[in-house]
C-alpha cells in the first residue's frame, strides 16, 4: 500500500482551482489508484449481467457491443419514463453551485468533475443533446454533447467516484439527489457490462450463498462458534445462538463483513452477548445462514439486482421469524 | 441495506404483511416506525432496552476509550437514525465527544469507500474521499484525546481502520455493539480481565 499511495504530506497538497480549459474540453485520463478493477466475467455471468468478458479500465478497447450507443440511449429513455426523479434532476439544476464544495471526493481531490453539479452534468449533457430542442440544434453552446466512447469512459471514471452518500442533496435548494443520478448512470453502464469487481463479485456471491463474502452455511455456523469460544474465554459464559430456527419470534440479519474480519467480528460478538443476556429474559431470536447479508450491493448495480438480492429476506422471515432486527451498511 | 429496506423494499418485495408488527418482547415497545417493513435497526432495539432499564451495564469497562461517533450516510442522512446509536454509546461509555456539527448527523461525511468503492486498488481515491471525515476525527483526537471511532456500518468497520491509520494514527474503529458487549454484565460471568479484543480492561493492566 505504502509504495503506491502518496504519503499524507503529498496527498494534502490539493489544488481546488479549476483548469483553464472548460470542462468539456478537458480530457479525462483514467489514473491508477483512483479507479477500481473491472468486474470478473464469471461474476457477471453468474447473475446474467450483460457482456461478461475480461477487460481493463486502461485498455483502449473496452470490448463493448457494437450497438452500445443505442443500448445506452434506449436505456436512458426507458429510465426517464420510469423514474420521474431522474427526469426532474436532469431538467431543473440551475448551477447555483451550493453543492460544489460539499462532496468529500471534491474536497479531497480538487478535481472539478467531482463537484456534484458537474458529475451530474456528465450525464445531463448527453440527455440535453437528445431530449431538448435547444440541445439538438445548438449543441455545445447550450451544454449538450454526443455520447462518445470518451464520454462513456468519463462516466465510468466519475460515477465510480461517487459513493451515493447524498451529502450534496442536503445543500441543494432543489433537493437534487446526485446519488439517484449515480445509481441510474451505473445502471446504464451495467447494460454494457461495465461494473467494477468490488461490486460484481459480492453481488454474485450474495446470489449464490446469501451473503457478499460467499460464506456457506456450515462456515457461517463455524465462525459464530469461534466467536462463542472467544466470548467464553473473556466472560466465562458461552452464548448458544440458533440458526434458521422455525417459529422464532425475531430473525437477526447482520452484514457478513461482521462475521469475517476485525474489527467487525468484535461487533458480532457484542450481538451474541446481548442476545444471550436477553434470552434469559425471554428473547426468542435466530440467525439465518442463507439470508445472511445485512448489506445489498445489488443497490450499486441496478434496481432489478437490488430487488433480486433483497428477496430472500422476507422469505427467510416468513419461515423463521415474525419480525426482524438488522444491523446495516451505509449505502446498500 | 437500511435504506434499501425502508425506501424500496415495500415496493420491491412487499408488503411483508405475513409478518407481525415488531414489538420488543422485553419492553413491550411497539416499533411504529417499522410497521410496514417489519425491520428494526439493532440500535433502535438496544436503545429501547436501555431506556427501560433492562440492561445491566458497567460503563467503566470502556473507560480506556474516548469515543466519537461516525454517522453512516444512509442510515443517518437518509433514514434519520441519528440519536439511537448515540444513546447506546453514552450509556455504555463514560467518555464521548461529538465531531464538529457540520461533519455529523445529516451533514455527515462519507468514509470515502461507500457504494462498493472499498477495493484495494483505489486506495488513493479512498484516502482522498475520506479526508473530510478523517479531518474531523483528527480535530476531536487532538482536542479531547479521542482514540475510538464508533460506527453502525460494516463497510465503515472495513474502510475506516486504514483511513485512520493513514490520516489519524492512534484512533481505532469499533461497532456500537462491541461497546455493548464489553459493558453488559452477564449472569454468572467471571471477573473480566480483558475486553473482547483481548486488551486489558482499565485497572487490569498490571495483571496481564
Amino acid at each position: 500500500m505504502a509504495d503506491e499511495v502518496p504519503n499524507p504530506q503529498e496527498m494534502i497538497n490539493i489544488d481546488h482551482r479549476p483548469p483553464a480549459t472548460g470542462w468539456m474540453d478537458t480530457p479525462t485520463v483514467l489514473r491508477k489508484g483512483i479507479y477500481c478493477y473491472a468486474g470478473n466475467p464469471k461474476s457477471l455471468e453468474y447473475v446474467g449481467l450483460p457482456n461478461p468478458r475480461q477487460w481493463h479500465p486502461e485498455d483502449d478497447d473496452w470490448k463493448l457491443p457494437e450497438n452500445w450507443v443505442e443500448i445506452v440511449l434506449d436505456g436512458l429513455r426507458d429510465r426517464l419514463d420510469r423514474f420521474r426523479s431522474l427526469k426532474i434532476f436532469m431538467d431543473i439544476c440551475v448551477r447555483c453551485g451550493a453543492c460544489a464544495d460539499k462532496c468529500h471526493y471534491f474536497i479531497g481531490s480538487g478535481d472539478p468533475k467531482n463537484m456534484p453539479v458537474l458529475r451530474a452534468e456528465l450525464l445531463r449533457s448527453v440527455y440535453r443533446k437528445d431530449y431538448s430542442l435547444a440541445g439538438k440544434i445548438l449543441g455545445k453552446t447550450v451544454g449538450a454533447r454526443k455520447l462518445t466512447y470518451q464520454v462513456l469512459k468519463e462516466w465510468w471514471y466519475y460515477f465510480f467516484q461517487c459513493s451515493e452518500c447524498r451529502r450534496c442533496s442536503v445543500f441543494c435548494p432543489y433537493g437534487i439527489d446526485t446519488a439517484e443520478i449515480t445509481i441510474l448512470a451505473r445502471e446504464l453502464m451495467n447494460l454494457l457490462g461495465l461494473n467494477i469487481d468490488w461490486i460484481a463479485t459480492p453481488v454474485a456471491n450474495c446470489y449464490r450463498t446469501g451473503n457478499h463474502l460467499g460464506i456457506q452455511p456450515h462456515a457461517y455456523v463455524d465462525m459464530l462458534d469461534f466467536f462463542c469460544d472467544e466470548i467464553e474465554d473473556v466472560t466465562g459464559v458461552r452464548p448458544k445462538p440458533t440458526f434458521n430456527r422455525k417459529g422464532a419470534e425475531i430473525l437477526f440479519i447482520t452484514p457478513s463483513g461482521d462475521v469475517f474480519a476485525d474489527p467487525g467480528t468484535y461487533t458480532a460478538m457484542g450481538y451474541l452477548i446481548l442476545f444471550h443476556y436477553l434470552e434469559q429474559m425471554g428473547l426468542d431470536i435466530t440467525w439465518s445462514t442463507y439470508a445472511s447479508e445485512g448489506g445489498n450491493f445489488g443497490f450499486f448495480t441496478s434496481h432489478e439486482m437490488m430487488k433480486r438480492l433483497n428477496a430472500p429476506r422476507p422469505s427467510a422471515w416468513g419461515s423463521s421469524g415474525s419480525w426482524a432486527a438488522n444491523a446495516a451498511t451505509c449505502g446498500g | 441495506m437500511w435504506r434499501v429496506i425502508h425506501q424500496y423494499m415495500d415496493t420491491m418485495n412487499g408488503p411483508t404483511d405475513f409478518m407481525e408488527d415488531p414489538v420488543n418482547p422485553i419492553t413491550g415497545t411497539r416499533f411504529e416506525n417499522a410497521k410496514s417493513t417489519k425491520m428494526v435497526h439493532i440500535t433502535e432495539f438496544t436503545a429501547d432496552l436501555i431506556r427501560h432499564n433492562k440492561l445491566k451495564l458497567d460503563k467503566s469497562r470502556n473507560d480506556n476509550l474516548v469515543v466519537t461517533f461516525h454517522d453512516s450516510c444512509n442510515p443517518s442522512r437518509g433514514m434519520g437514525l441519528l440519536d439511537e446509536p448515540r444513546y447506546v454509546i453514552q450509556n455504555t461509555c463514560n467518555h464521548f465527544y461529538e465531531m464538529p456539527p457540520n461533519t455529523i448527523r445529516e451533514q455527515t461525511f462519507c468514509c470515502g469507500s461507500g457504494s462498493g468503492l472499498n477495493a484495494g486498488e483505489n486506495l488513493e481515491l479512498r484516502f482522498r474521499g475520506g479526508l473530510p471525515r478523517a479531518n474531523a476525527v483528527r480535530h476531536v483526537h487532538e482536542k479531547h484525546g479521542v482514540n475510538m471511532l464508533a460506527c453502525v456500518c460494516a463497510i465503515d468497520r472495513a474502510a475506516l481502520p486504514p483511513l485512520m491509520e493513514y490520516w489519524v494514527p492512534g484512533v481505532d474503529v469499533t461497532g456500537v455493539h462491541e461497546l455493548v458487549g464489553n459493558a453488559l454484565v452477564l449472569d454468572g460471568e467471571k471477573e473480566r480481565k480483558t475486553d473482547l479484543r483481548g486488551e486489558p480492561l482499565p485497572g487490569m493492566e498490571e495483571e496481564e
